[in-house]
């Protein structure tokens, strides 16, 4: 499916549109490359989906490249990403070396498209060793990193600060992640696109339809956590959580999720998962293909109740994304969920399984309360969480980087 | 006598991270006396650029961090009355808040160890100037030029023009002194709006509402 920026003018109006064109039009014909670790599973990765061929409808020549590499190579990039969001996983030297060579691997796949770019993005610690090993670099190279490294294992962090802190700037999604890096740090929340199928609106029968098939009642309330099975999301929490709930109120709860090709250690997750869900009949644990979009979509419109109970969390799209369908929120007090879970305005943030069963409870007692959460929660999505938002973001800061100086203000338009 | 065309502009801030954070209110004042002007004019101004939820309790981010992290009450009253516009610049800003901070901390009640829930962050903005294709030419255009932009045009003209126009003037202003006594009484109205307190919303709607009472009143004369 091609994507036009002209797309989404009856979702966030003639302004916005006519600022992300004057920045598409200064950079016409730039290239860009994005480089991630997967094109499949995750929050990076369905970013990139939409943002990349929204780019290029602006006339900006951008690719998407995946770093590639063994399976020791991404058991290393699983340490880096659990030991920057605080866990004591250890990056031994071993790892430390498949992981730098695997990086050369990469670069010498990719060296000559990255030198030649205008633009590189580079996502998350994954590929970031990639610029060490571009010597003949061009362009500018951007360091965007999407998970909360306010309180990462040192150790970890010296390894990535090498590796970024040669870029041209990096960007974190909140203030509280930013480290201290030898260039300029911006910060740019992440998106979800109301337009692709996980989010645009769907008929009330294939809600119900959908439901059904996958043995949830639609008759009966239903709470709702979709995210990998990761132990940063908590789903044994989530699970301890509804039966607190359930003891007084008619429930269902549904654990929706899947794997990322990135992403070792979810199986492991998913056995406790369902090992904790195995007595409970009205707990549904469904493990979905990465493509399944428009079931995580019915999931959400037929939720009563989204929980999002991370215990780390980057950036919760998933919050987003049901934020967009009008669902109140129950999120972990912790990174990103801070700022896109407002406390009572469009939903709770809670600390403990106690904490969300309470909220949850709440939220099913008090269904005109819920439903005006909900609608708080859809205006603060448009307002701040929309890929065109993001897009003009990111294309604010390729246009100001392109400038020597730091000027406190830039004209963008073509006078 | 050839006047010139009021283009209207937009603008997005894009915020970036000053490395400098505090934890206590030593640290905010130490840090304050450090962090570039722009940082102040975002936690000050910038935060208009925010989403606005409902009625916001403080009308600065440096009052609400004292108000709800630190849960200094008194202290976050007395730097959420701070009006920027009561100041010659942002350096006599900054003065008279580290002036406050000090006074707090000299009281006998002040718990010196006492940590925030969470840090303060500072963070400054870099702006981006976009055409929104909208023109005045004449005063009496700028009401149906006022209703077609969007709320960031009033950031851009009325509180980012005091920062970078020599007589420290909105740009609405600057640009009806050409008109001469004609457009004086308006000129002197806006001059009296004070955007402290508002959302840029209601700005928008204050600067519309003068803007359309004077055209009314030329209208009546005419």
């Amino acid at each position: 499916m091609t994507l036009h920026i002209r797309d989404y003018e009856n979702i966030v109006g003639e302004a916005t549109l006519r600022q992300i064109e004057q920045l598409g039009s200064r950079l016409k014909g730039s290239r860009v490359v994005h480089v991630n670790s997967t094109k499949q599973g995750g929050g990076v990765a369905e970013i990139l989906h939409r943002m990349v061929p929204l780019m290029q409808d602006l006339g900006i020549e951008t690719s998407w490249e995946v770093v590639t590499g063994p399976e020791e190579f991404f058991q290393a990039t699983k340490i880096i990403h659990n030991s920057l969001q605080g866990f004591p996983d250890v990056l031994t030297p071993a790892l430390q070396q498949v992981y730098q060579e695997t990086s050369e691997e990469n670069a010498a796949r990719l060296r000559e498209n990255l030198e030649n770019a205008d633009f590189v993005i580079i996502h998350d610690p994954q590929p970031a060793g990639l610029l060490d090993l571009c010597p003949n670099r061009r362009g500018k190279w951007i360091w965007r990193c999407h998970i909360d490294v306010s309180t990462p294992n040192r150790n970890t962090w010296r390894f990535i600060r090498d590796r970024v802190k040669n870029y041209d700037a990096s960007i974190f999604s909140l203030a509280d992640f930013a480290q201290p890096l030898p260039h300029p740090q911006y910060l740019i929340p992440p998106s979800i696109d109301p337009l692709s199928q996980k989010n645009r609106d769907m008929p009330e029968d294939l809600v119900r339809k959908t439901l059904v098939e996958y043995g949830i009642d639609p008759e009966r309330p239903m709470a709702l956590q979709v995210s990998r099975f990761d132990k940063f999301k908590d789903p044994v929490g989530v699970i301890r959580a509804f039966q607190i709930c359930a003891k007084r109120q008619d429930l269902q709860l549904v654990l929706a999720g899947g794997g990322a090709s990135d992403d070792p250690e979810g199986e492991m997750v998913l056995r406790e998962v369902r090992q904790a869900a195995m007595a409970l009949e009205d707990v549904h644990v469904l493990v979905l293909p990465s493509d399944a979009h428009k079931v995580i979509n019915c999931l959400q419109r037929g939720a009563s109740v989204v929980l999002q109970k991370s215990l780390k969390e980057g950036f919760g799209l998933t919050v987003t994304e049901a934020m967009w369908k009008g669902r109140p929120v129950i999120g972990g007090d912790v990174g990103g969920i801070r700022l896109q879970v407002i406390d009572r305005y469009n939903g709770f943030r809670v600390r403990t399984p106690e904490g969300a069963a309470l909220r949850m409870r709440y939220l099913l007692q008090h269904r005109e309360k819920a439903e005006r959460m909900g609608e708080n929660a859809r205006a603060y999505a448009r307002q701040n969480f929309l890929i065109t938002g993001q897009l003009r973001s990111v294309l604010a800061l390729l246009e100001v980087s392109r400038h020597e100086e730091e000027r406190e203000r830039l004209e963008v338009f073509l006078s | 006598m050839e006047h010139t065309l009021f283009s209207l502009r937009s603008c997005e801030l894009l915020a970036l991270s000053t490395g400098i954070k505090a934890r206590t209110l030593q640290e905010l004042r130490d840090a304050l006396g450090t962090v570039p002007a722009s940082s102040l004019h975002y936690h000050f101004w910038g935060r208009l650029m925010r989403p606005q939820i409902g009625e916001s309790e403080y009308n600065n981010d440096f009052a609400w961090w004292a108000g709800d992290s630190l849960g200094e009450k008194a202290l976050a009253e007395r730097l959420s009355v701070m009006n920027p516009g009561d100041y010659a610049s942002l350096e006599d800003l900054r003065e008279d808040m580290i002036a406050l901070l000090e006074d707090r901390m000299d009281e006998g009640d002040f718990l010196s160890w006492a940590r925030s829930s969470y840090p303060f962050f500072f963070t400054r903005a870099q702006m981006l100037v976009f055409d929104t294709g909208v023109f005045a030419s004449r005063p009496e255009d700028l009401g149906d030029a006022l209703k077609q932009v969007p709320y960031s045009s009033v950031f851009y003209h009325f509180l980012d023009a005091r920062r970078r126009t020599p007589e420290r003037e909105d740009d609405f202003c600057y640009w009806l002194s050409q008109f001469g006594e004609e457009a004086e009484p308006l000129r002197r109205e806006l001059q009296n709006l004070d955007p402290h307190l508002l959302s840029l919303e209601e700005l928008q709607k204050a600067i519309l509402s003068i803007v359309e009472r004077h055209q009314m009143r030329g209208g009546e004369k005419a």
